[in-house]
């Protein structure tokens, strides 16, 4: 429902974190949605996403899924979701998916201050918003709030808080630079929406506060 | 998921990508505890083995265990919503299903999310607890829906209770003026459950991206973060002139 909200972290580390989502409506516009889906995917991967997934073959771009695979798995029922790191590439994206006037509907995922300065820009009242109301419950029970930062850009939580922490300790020693390590971090989100260049500043932030053996 | 014991090498691999801590090391070699994997398949999909010993079970998919992986694998598609992944499609065609319109509200509750987990016994623990006061208008185009025994009492099958999985979000609509009360009823369930979970509210924007709950909320304790996820309002039924 929501993988894309709950992205914790400071407004400044969210700055540059702009999610694009295109979904058909069950029974309302799905049929022969394949076709329109595969035409702004050509749209999205001229403009460049920063991360792109693909539920059908269980990857995204940065795990090596080409294009090309990803349009001949669209189906009626695949939606569109990636993450684009620059406002500028995703103001041109969604100028241009807008200007494609395929009928599915579009949701944007970011800051909701950068949103609507976009929306505004190409005069575009929105329709609804599905707000982010904080985590409630036994919260003695959450990974370390550092690492959540992190992992909470996979919505599915398949980015593990042990793997933030395997990363800090491959850079620590060298094995890996933290830019490998913030893609290694992104694999296993299928979607595509986890974004490693949020990451990679991220991991930057966390190195000087964790120690080890 | 399960590691056959006689190929693998005790590398210790795959551990860190466990988001249930479910792997762990005995007589030099890993091993996944049943009772703690969610089934989400990520150790598999990390293809990190360097002597493919991961494997997916074929009783993966009978029915209770079968739960696990459908709320937990995002690459599974439930039947309830012919959507994959554990989700619905909320505010992300809600300009085309008209789900929440104006004068109402959509919550949703995710237990388990981030990372933590759940048993469906805490799901059922938050929709009887919510059905008791009222909130019963369950989504039905949602994954727990398939597991509802009684929607009115929010009652689940029992044979699920036991069954651990990443999240299960429970998705349901009130009126605007019911807002308040319900989130009475939210605050007292987070007091008393074994989890968490995440909270979303849905809901139409008026003019000008005004958000037409935004007074009432400021009266509580909970408050909507920075980030939001805005569907555009660009959405058409296929029936409808271009």
């Amino acid at each position: 429902m929501t993988h894309t909200l709950h992205r914790e972290g400071s407004i400044e580390s969210l700055k540059k974190d702009f999610l694009l989502l295109i979904t058909p409506a069950m029974k309302i516009n799905d049929k022969g949605a394949a076709e329109k889906i595969k035409k702004l995917i050509d749209i999205v991967f001229d403009v460049g996403p920063t991360n792109y997934g693909c539920y059908e073959k269980g990857m995204n771009i940065l795990s090596g899924i080409d294009v090309e695979v990803i349009k001949d798995t669209t189906q009626d029922n695949s939606r569109i979701r990636c993450v684009f790191s620059s406002k500028e590439k995703f103001k041109e994206v969604l100028t241009r998916v807008i200007e494609a006037d395929l009928g599915l509907s579009v949701t944007v995922s970011g800051l909701q201050s950068s949103v609507k300065e976009i929306l505004d820009e190409m005069e575009i009242d929105p329709h609804s918003v599905n707000l982010a109301m904080g985590t409630h419950g036994a919260e003695e029970k959450l990974p370390d709030e550092n690492f959540r930062k992190i992992t909470t850009m996979c919505g599915h939580a398949m980015v593990a808080p042990g793997l933030v922490e395997d990363m800090i300790v491959k850079v620590k020693k060298g094995r890996l630079t933290i830019e490998e390590a913030a893609v290694k971090l992104a694999k296993p989100c299928i979607c595509g929406v986890f974004n490693h260049e949020r990451a990679a500043l991220l991991l930057k932030e966390l190195m000087p506060l964790y120690t080890i053996d | 998921m399960k590691i056959y014991e006689n190929k693998c090498v005790g590398c210790g691999r795959c551990h860190p990508y466990c988001p249930g801590v479910a792997i762990y090391f005995i007589d030099g070699i890993s091993k996944i505890d049943q009772d703690l994997c969610f089934e989400c398949g990520t150790c598999l999909r990390s293809e990190v083995c360097p002597v493919d010993a991961i494997y997916e079970p074929d009783d993966i998919f009978n029915y209770p265990r079968s739960v696990r992986k459908f709320f937990s694998d995002p690459t599974t598609t439930h039947k309830e919503t012919n959507m994959p992944g554990r989700g619905t499609e909320e505010v992300k065609t809600n300009d085309v299903t008209n789900r929440f319109v104006k004068g109402e509200v959509g919550v949703g509750l995710e237990v388990g999310r981030p990372t933590v987990g759940t048993k469906i016994s805490e799901v059922q623990k938050i929709t009887k607890a919510l059905a008791e006061e009222g909130f019963n208008d369950f989504e039905d185009h949602n994954p727990v829906s398939g597991l509802m025994k009684n929607n009115e009492k929010g009652i689940l099958k029992e044979e699920v209770l036991d069954e651990r999985v990443l999240s299960a979000i429970v998705e349901f609509t009130i009126k605007e003026e019911e807002l308040s009360r319900c989130l009475k009823v939210i605050d007292e369930i987070a007091k008393n459950i074994d989890t968490v979970f995440t909270m979303d509210l849905i809901t139409c924007y008026d003019q000008g991206m005004k958000i037409r709950i935004k007074e009432e909320l400021a009266k509580y304790s909970f408050q909507p973060r920075p980030n939001a996820k805005i569907n555009i309002g660009i959405g058409r039924k296929n029936d409808e002139e271009v």
